[in-house]
């Protein structure tokens, strides 16, 4: 017993000894500081998630590089020429750098769709986003301004992760580098049959529980990846009850892929640690074939 | 209360907690770049969930929870590539005195490792140590005492 007790003494005073080095000290500070600010640096993650969902007046831009031809923006940028007509193009450019606050932006527009009135509306979507992304680097950039430098890097890009005969997926790619780094897809799921934006209920039969289905199907896939690789990590059966995920959003960002599957997906630190990254679950069809809109996109 | 409270309250238990949340990561990982990635991975992750702090006055356990579990995570993460390794421990040049008595603690599984450093070596009590690792009182109890008597062991079997 005295053996153990004296064993535990040296190991309490070699325990207390060892500090934390500076570098650390300094991490943690800058993490703080980042933080510490209300709402400008704290801005910078939380009006990522709301930008999607809520539509802000939409203003013109009026002191922004804006190509005004579509035409010419298209010879800019890299143009995917998608089927027969649609188009999806480089609209707008815009790349600045102040007070140590970078943003790199790159916004498409639809062209082609054949209803001119659906082109407009997904067209001032996509504008409204920009919009967003450009005022909030303004306002940081005039919060950080004769004071310190920013440290944020802020990049903004599309791309078109599906297009069919029937449906064409535009994916907005957002990131904020920080300390670490935020990152946030929006996808605009177009029916071409229709020309309109498709939200995720717009895949279901009306009244269909599709929030429950769907979540746990992802529960369940979670755990097959958990058990099958120790590299996988939701926050699933976490101790901290919090954060667990337990239900995706009625609005959940979505696509549906080339096999006619829907997938899932998530930000970065939504459902997982930041070194998962972004992630998405393809949902089987068997799992959704009695909630299935006839006639709808995943009815293909 | 409010968030700039919160967060100002936060970045103080972080600052003044430093060593501490260094000291236990260093226990699992050995290493100093490593340690210092999963503090930082845990102050982190509570800045981001800040907002759903309910009792403030619970935030030292939680400092120590989110370290705890970063720590077992990023084990679990780099179990395959340690597999069959010898065990490469880095840092005992920062050690003073008897240089391996802390290696000592490596016979103990994870969490009852976890539970002695906060016991004997922080200090904390029982219940917080419950409210720490996520287990029941009783649990709590039973794997100190088991740890106690590998230690002891231990210590007969090398005549340390």
């Amino acid at each position: 017993m005295a053996n153990l007790k004296n064993a535990m003494r040296k190991m309490r005073a070699q325990y207390e000894s060892q500090n934390a080095p500076d570098e650390l000290h300094q991490r943690l500070q800058t993490l703080i500081s980042e933080n510490a600010r209300p709402p400008k640096r704290r801005a910078a993650i939380i009006w990522l998630r709301r930008i999607g969902g809520s539509a802000a007046a939409a203003m013109l831009a009026l002191c922004i590089a804006v190509n005004a031809s579509p035409d010419a923006a298209a010879l800019l940028a890299d143009i995917p020429v998608l089927g027969q007509v649609v188009r999806i193009f480089s609209f707008r450019e815009y790349q600045d750098s102040q007070n140590g606050i970078e943003l790199k932006l790159s916004s498409p527009h639809i062209s082609g769709l054949g209803d001119s009135e659906a082109e407009e509306r997904i067209n001032t979507l996509f504008d409204e986003y920009a919009d967003k992304i450009i005022a909030q680097y303004e306002a940081d950039v005039a919060a950080v301004a004769g004071k310190e430098e920013g440290h944020i890097s802020i990049s903004s890009s599309y791309s078109v992760p599906v297009d069919s005969d029937r449906q064409l997926t535009v994916a907005i790619d957002t990131t904020i580098i920080m300390a670490s780094s935020q990152q946030c897809t929006t996808y605009y799921n177009i029916d071409k049959q229709t020309g309109e934006l498709v939200p995720l209920s717009g895949l279901f039969k009306g009244g269909a529980d599709y929030v429950t289905v769907i979540s746990d199907e992802i529960k369940r896939q979670m755990r097959a990846q958990m058990d099958a690789d120790d590299d996988v990590y939701y926050w699933l059966d976490s101790d901290v009850e919090d954060w667990n995920f337990t239900s995706i959003a009625q609005d959940q960002q979505y696509y549906v892929n080339e096999n006619g599957e829907l997938v899932i997906s998530f930000d970065k630190y939504d459902i997982a640690p930041g070194y998962m990254g972004s992630v998405s679950f393809t949902i089987p069809k068997d799992v959704l074939s009695d909630i299935v809109l006839t006639g709808g996109l995943l009815d293909q | 209360m409010n968030r700039p409270d919160i967060t100002e309250l936060l970045g103080r238990r972080l600052t003044e907690n430093a060593d501490r949340l260094y000291r236990l990561a260093f226990r699992y990982v050995k290493n100093e770049e490593d340690a210092m990635d999963i503090v930082q991975d845990a102050a982190c992750k509570v800045l981001q969930h800040r907002d759903k702090i309910r009792q403030p006055e619970y935030i030292d356990t939680l400092l120590y929870r989110v370290t705890v579990n970063a720590a077992l995570d990023f084990l679990r993460r780099h179990k395959r590539e340690t597999v069959g390794l010898p065990s490469v421990e880095g840092g005992r040049e920062d050690d003073h005195g008897d240089l391996y008595a802390l290696d000592l603690l490596d016979v103990l599984d994870e969490k009852s490792r976890a539970i002695v450093i906060l016991r004997f070596f922080e200090d904390r009590t029982l219940a917080e140590i419950a409210d720490i690792m996520q287990m029941n009182l009783n649990t709590v109890k039973t794997r100190l005492y088991t740890a106690l008597r590998t230690l002891r062991r231990e210590l007969d079997k090398t005549g340390r």
